[in-house]
């Protein structure tokens, strides 16, 4: 108590150095803080999205994600309403949705295009929640009472083919015998996913119409909901040996977009982080090497009064933690204030590359990585302290006492 | 037994590149309680034999004993101990630690004997009225004049009851009223206190509150001869 007393009453010794140091430390928290709490809303919305886009665990054909097909659904799975049912029991399971993937040509009797199609259940849009905009007609629906085959389209593809909602066109493919089979649908609507390259080429029908097409009762894919996601891990090992003749994917494993961003931010921000910490590891270091200095001869006297070069040192240390902690608190109110403050004045972030949807910058604010963000600072400051004083302490007191 | 023995001490410095000696095998014994005072013009190793019998400079060769114990082959660790408990010291420029006040200056050395707060502040408040500065307690350094400065660096050597002060040049930095009640005060506490002072300074005024006049001359100590006049025979 009587050493953090002297080592606080030191700290207001040059007090314009001791608040420019303490808030260098408090920027680089807020930096540490900002660049990760954005890392991990970035992950997050990014997990979020690829677990509503598969489904927390997939399940195919063993052979699906390793062979290439020779004919449409070659690798599908048979009885799949079955399989589902079964599925569902679970009541770790919310929901269940097959897909039927399916590719062909397009036409509206003067233009053809490819298509790449996908055959889905009536309650995906409840199910995955929002995914993709909606730009004029409406998503399918569960009530419907709609007849007859109808499509989404792709904004792109749409304004390719000059069609808006309500307008007719045919789907050209191959079924599974390998014989060419077209369907007539009827524009639902237009949406955009964000991508480009998807909505240039995306149709979207009733999972029963893509069958039809194909003419085959089996589906490509069933993904599996589940009501937390942090279960997901483990509901994907029970799924690996309940049904060790399928294969069973877990939704990583085919989140591409995520595993490259993650991959790509955690070097940016970790090259970030280690830039900010050798910012504030210098900040301290020089303090605490200047304030060795102006207190040298002081050093000396109190070392001839019988105190200790441990003693010493850890003044210097608990003041360099002190600047460690003050500074990280004043950081970790800032870190706070920022993410508060985009919560709420909303920033908008350009597109990223390859996409044409903005989305709102957020920063997460989460205790583990203040936590982790200050221990790692105080460590930081604790060692730049004790490196740039650990000499000083140690010289010749007669030396110490001579200084000028 | 003497309280501090010094015997056959030399100390050299390689000065521009030719070697000074400053202590040319100096024998000096300190008993308890005495106040001896060092003088010689500057630059004749005052400060270096100070440095020396304050246990902060080890000399070239010879040796130095405490209570008849040699120090010799001690550890810094165990010097720095032995000081801890038993020496007092008072500087020229008088070293306070700045953002403390004079009360946490003159309780520092008995925060280091791990004394209660209880028991730093009443050794502290009745030094502080025996030196004259016990309405000055809470002001720091900055706020003190240089004689109130030494004030407090006289309770502070003083506080954990030392055996052997070592005083350099305690009244360098004040003027002459001041410097003669600064060391009126030192000598009265000394014998109050038993304490042994050693006090070097080159102010010839001081030598009638030694008990011992010692000169250092070209790296000897020889017993001042006009305080042999004044104070009888003495001995180094």
């Amino acid at each position: 108590m009587k050493w953090l007393f002297l080592a606080w009453l030191n700290l207001g010794r040059n007090r314009r150095r001791t608040i420019a140091t303490l808030m260098l430390t408090a920027i680089g928290v807020t930096g540490i803080m900002a660049t990760s709490g954005f890392a991990l809303y970035t992950y997050d919305s990014l997990r979020e999205f690829a677990m509503r886009d598969s489904g927390h665990v997939i399940l195919t054909h063993p052979e699906f994600y390793h062979e290439q097909e020779d004919y449409p659904l070659q690798f599908g799975l048979d009885n799949a309403q079955t399989l589902e049912q079964t599925l569902i029991r679970d009541r770790q399971v919310r929901d269940t949705l097959s897909t039927v993937e399916f590719s062909g040509l397009i036409t509206n009797g003067n233009k053809s295009t490819i298509f790449i199609g996908e055959g889905v259940e009536p309650e995906l849009f409840q199910v995955r929640g929002p995914s993709m905009r909606l730009d004029a007609g409406r998503l399918f629906g569960v009530s419907d009472a709609d007849s007859g085959a109808q499509a989404l389209l792709g904004k792109s593809l749409a304004d390719n083919l000059k069609v808006s909602v309500g307008d007719g066109l045919t789907l050209m493919s191959t079924t599974v015998d390998g014989a060419l089979n077209a369907i007539d649908i009827t524009v639902r609507g237009v949406v955009s996913t964000g991508v480009p390259a998807m909505d240039s080429r995306l149709v979207m029908t009733r999972i029963t119409d893509a069958q039809r097409l194909l003419n085959s009762d089996r589906v490509t894919r069933i993904g599996v909901y589940l009501t937390d996601n942090d279960q997901a891990d483990a509901f994907y090992h029970q799924l690996t040996e309940q049904y060790p003749h399928l294969g069973v994917t877990a939704w990583h494993e085919r989140a591409f977009f995520y595993t490259s961003v993650r991959n790509l931010y955690n070097r940016i921000f970790g090259v970030m982080g280690v830039v900010i910490l050798a910012m504030v590891g210098f900040a301290i270091f020089n303090t605490a090497s200047m304030s060795v200095m102006e207190r040298t001869r002081e050093i000396g006297a109190l070392a001839a009064m019988g105190t200790r070069n441990g003693e010493i040192l850890r003044l210097f240390l608990i003041e360099a933690t002190l600047i460690g902690l003050l500074g990280s608190l004043v950081g970790l109110v800032l870190s706070g204030c920022l993410s508060g403050g985009l919560i709420l004045f909303e920033v908008q972030m350009p597109p990223p590359p390859g996409q044409t949807e903005g989305y709102p910058l957020q920063v997460y604010w989460s205790v583990v990585m203040a936590m982790a963000s200050s221990a790692i600072v105080i460590v930081l400051a604790v060692l730049a302290s004790g490196f740039a004083t650990f000499k000083g302490v140690r010289k010749p007191i007669v030396e110490a006492l001579d200084y000028a | 037994m003497s309280l501090m023995t010094v015997e056959n001490v030399t100390k050299s410095y390689r000065v521009g590149g030719a070697e000074q000696t400053v202590l040319a095998g100096i024998d000096l014994s300190l008993q308890a309680g005495e106040f001896v005072g060092l003088v010689g013009p500057s630059g004749c190793g005052k400060t270096t034999l100070l440095n020396i019998c304050g246990l902060i400079d080890q000399p070239d060769s010879g040796q130095l004993s405490w209570h008849g114990q040699s120090l010799k082959g001690e550890s810094g660790a165990a010097l720095t101990e032995l000081r801890r408990r038993t020496f007092g010291f008072v500087f020229q420029q008088f070293n306070l630690i700045p953002v403390m006040s004079a009360r946490d200056n003159i309780s520092y050395p008995l925060m280091l004997l791990g004394l209660s707060r209880k028991a730093q502040n009443e050794r502290v408040e009745s030094l502080a009225n025996a030196v004259g500065i016990g309405s000055l307690l809470d002001k720091r350094p900055a706020h003190l004049s240089g004689g109130q400065r030494q004030r407090v660096a006289i309770a502070r050597a003083l506080a954990k009851r030392p055996e052997l002060i070592i005083a350099d040049e305690p009244t360098a930095s004040l003027d002459e009223e001041t410097a003669l009640t600064v060391v009126d005060l030192l000598r009265s506490l000394s014998r109050e206190f038993n304490t042994t002072v050693l006090v070097a300074t080159h102010d010839a005024r001081l030598s009638r509150w030694c008990d011992r006049l010692i000169r250092l001359h070209q790296g000897h100590l020889q017993v001042d001869p006009g305080h042999v006049e004044l104070f009888g025979e003495a001995t180094v």
